[in-house]
């Protein structure tokens, strides 16, 4: 496998995880695996009980498979006669895509349905060599199992996307440190935790909001999603703490979006912070450290711009005596 | 170039299809025989057909027909492929396979679908060992044809198909050609299928007559070249008939089968074992059995965990899993069943997100294959369950532990002898609360 197709695709697939409910996660990542790894005919079984979510399911593995240079389809089967007419759409579909959505099937299967399914399987993964992903409610999943015990002993995976609504779940912990070295995976399943209970109603106290959200963004911009870390910085976290009044805070969060700004390559901006905003805060708080991390700060982006000779100034008479 | 396990967890999920059997020459093939005590099973099969591989004496009786059961998935197709070595060459069999999977439209398979496949199959085979036959050997089957088939009016579209296409009029090659013509439209052609099925019918007793004259010259043309003393034919993919076609195939039609003389392996599903309602002249006793992990006793096998693992390690290198105790915990999950060991394989490197399989993702996986027997076992199951594991030699073959073997939440051992649930359904509250409240 080719290293950085798949550096890619795991990135793919982890961002586009995170919009997820939590629970789903993991399923989602080995369903996209799957797709684009296994081999070339699968039976895989997608549990759902919303529509809507369902929809948005699809969309998102639909990307990721576009990412790894597959092509999705998607068959209806309410308007199929019998197994024989969505065989013969298959075969159809298996001419430009690898995988295909099959939708409908909580209504359409019954006991004769999957029989006919049973006795074609064979030919079916002989002659449509595509990863079928039959949508499908818990409750026609068990009658599968138990009308047709060979054609389950077949399936691929069965991947659980149910949405039940939770029992109250206590506040998470805020998590992490100056590195954090959390895989991606861990990392992107924990942006999906962190954004479902921040979306929860009631909204939060502010005490328990903030730091979660400041993990948050700081998640966001270590797996490169600088823009929403940004979001998160500057039309969240710090009108906040302005509001508060809690100076310190907002010198932190402006130090921190100058640290985004300054990865974005948007020199000018985050120099301005660093010198008009961030300086100044430190020096009336009083905190030689901050300040002499700002400074260095200061000198790294002047050295990017060329302007070594001051950057060496403030290295050598400024950030090194302190 | 010596084979080498893939040692990339995503090229692992990649090689992994249930559907494939492994073929003969496949460098992921390991023998299993010691670790199922299944030596012991091609032995009994092989004397069944009156062959003792110990000294290769040889005296078959006119006629056998043995069904060979086995779990789903269990390595049926994979064990009989390499059987038919031991089981053929000179002084042996011609060994004759015929899958009907390939051959036939599963759906709907029936007596005379199958019987037209093996001959079809058998004059092919004869013909690629450039088995010179007799004309009278063939002129029974060819008159049958012309007179019964080919003048019949219900048959007559597809008669006239036959004699407008056939170019060869004589001989083995033409044989092949008619009977592949059979096998064709049992396989596509709904508008002929019942009506030539039905000439088939009516017309039985002189087919099955025609058919055993040419099995019997044929048998002594191998003979006399000395290529073989009998044929012997396997057919697979009749444990994959299901319901009405599988009651019709093994039970109601059973005596047409048998009115073919000749040594016939077919495949069955276990299930069908226990249902007590076959024809006491198909042999049914002999079972593939299950690699065993553990002696009914709890005590360790050896020998099978070691052949688990060979399977394992010849789908995934070593070095992806963290360490050993993995290795053991999948082999142990998998209840000694090749497909449900390569099923918890490929969860772990669905969960695995790092290179390596480590304790988190054999849990994981475990889990996720738990949780998929847990959408269709009821209260009863579990109940059930628990009880057979308190007593393993538990007898009885009532609906619900068909079922069971069927869905392989129940596992058998020694040919039968005794009985163990799933490991990983042990792991389900269900089946907990049961087993304590025993």
């Amino acid at each position: 496998m080719n290293h950085d197709e798949t550096y890619r695709f795991d990135q793919t697939r982890h961002h586009a995880a995170i919009e997820l409910k939590p629970e789903h996660i993991p399923d989602f990542q080995r369903l996209v695996k799957d797709l684009r790894t296994g081999s070339r005919f699968q039976f895989l079984i997608a549990e759902f009980n919303d529509v809507a979510y369902r929809s948005e399911l699809i969309a998102r593995i639909n990307d990721v498979l576009v990412v790894a240079g597959l092509c999705p389809g998607q068959l209806a089967l309410e308007t199929h006669a019998d197994f024989s007419a969505v065989e013969t759409d298959l075969r159809r579909l298996a001419v430009d895509h690898q995988a295909v959505h099959i939708l409908g099937g909580e209504s359409w299967f019954d006991a004769v349905r999957w029989q006919a399914f049973n006795v074609r399987r064979e030919a079916v993964a002989q002659g449509v060599p595509l990863c079928l992903i039959f949508w499908l409610t818990t409750a026609p999943i068990s009658r599968l199992a138990q009308l047709a015990p060979d054609l389950w002993a077949w399936r691929g995976g069965v991947f659980s996307f149910s949405t039940i609504a939770p029992p109250l779940r206590e506040a998470p912990v805020a998590q992490g440190g100056p590195v954090d070295a959390r895989p991606l995976a861990e990392r992107s399943k924990r942006i999906a935790v962190l954004r479902e209970y921040l979306e929860a109603e009631p909204p939060l106290a502010d005490d328990i909001r903030l730091p979660l959200l400041d993990e948050m963004a700081e998640l966001y911009r270590s797996i490169g999603q600088l823009d929403e870390a940004l979001r998160i910085r500057q039309q969240v976290t710090l009108p906040v703490f302005e509001k508060l009044g809690d100076v310190r805070s907002v010198a932190v969060t402006q130090g921190q979006i100058a640290d985004i700004l300054q990865a974005r390559g948007q020199l000018d901006e985050a120099l301005r912070i660093r010198q008009q905003v961030n300086l100044p805060e430190y020096e009336m708080l009083g905190e030689e450290r901050s300040d002499a991390i700002c400074q260095g700060k200061i000198a790294d982006i002047l050295q990017a711009r060329g302007q070594l000779d001051e950057a060496l100034r403030i290295r050598q008479h400024v950030e090194l005596p302190e | 170039m010596a084979y080498s396990p893939p040692n990339d967890i995503l090229e692992v999920l990649r090689d992994i299809e249930y559907d494939k059997a492994l073929n003969l020459d496949d460098p992921r093939y390991v023998d299993t025989r010691e670790a199922r005590g299944s030596q012991k099973t091609l032995n009994r099969l092989a004397r069944k057909f009156g062959l003792d591989l110990s000294d290769g004496r040889f005296s078959p009786a006119t006629q056998r027909h043995v069904l060979f059961f086995g779990h789903t998935g269990s390595g049926k197709t994979t064990e009989l492929l390499h059987y038919a070595k031991d089981l053929g060459g000179p002084g042996k069999y011609l060994v004759v396979e015929v899958d009907i999977t390939d051959e036939l439209d599963l759906h709907n398979v029936q007596y005379a679908d199958t019987l037209m496949a093996m001959a079809r199959a058998l004059l092919t085979r004869l013909e690629r060992e450039k088995i010179t036959l007799g004309n009278d050997a063939l002129k029974a089957l060819e008159e049958w044809f012309s007179e019964r088939v080919l003048n019949s009016e219900q048959a007559n579209e597809f008669s006239a198909e036959i004699k407008s296409g056939a170019e060869v009029k004589g001989g083995i090659p033409y044989l092949v050609n008619l009977f592949s013509r059979f096998t064709v439209a049992f396989k596509t052609n709904a508008t002929y299928k019942e009506s030539i099925r039905k000439v088939i019918r009516n017309n039985f007793a002189e087919f099955a007559t025609a058919f055993n004259r040419l099995l019997r010259q044929a048998e002594d043309a191998l003979s006399v070249d000395g290529k073989a003393e009998r044929v012997l034919f396997i057919i697979d993919g009749t444990d994959k008939l299901r319901g009405e076609d599988r009651s019709a195939f093994f039970v109601q039609d059973a005596e047409q089968l048998l009115a073919i003389e000749a040594h016939v392996i077919y495949a069955a599903p276990l299930s069908l074992k226990y249902e007590g309602n076959l024809t006491g002249k198909l042999d049914a006793d002999l079972v593939l059995p299950m690699i065993k992990l553990y002696e009914h006793d709890n005590s360790p096998w050896a020998v099978g965990e070691q052949a688990m693992r060979d399977i394992l390690l010849r789908r995934a290198a070593p070095a992806l899993f963290a360490s050993d105790v993995e290795i053991k915990r999948i082999v142990d999950h998998s209840g000694g069943h090749p497909r449900e060991m390569l099923r918890l394989l490929k969860l772990c490197c669905e969960f695995a997100e790092s290179k390596q399989i480590d304790a988190d993702t054999v849990d994981l996986a475990i889990r996720q294959l738990a949780s998929e027997y847990r959408r269709f076992l009821e209260p009863e199951d579990y109940a059930l369950l628990a009880k057979i594991d308190k007593d393993p030699i538990h007898g009885g073959n009532d609906e619900r532990t068909r079922k069971l073997l069927y869905n392989l939440a129940l596992l058998e051992y020694n040919d039968g002898s005794w009985r163990r649930s799933h490991p990983v359904v042990r792991t389900l509250e269900g089946y907990i609360r049961e087993q304590q409240a025993g």
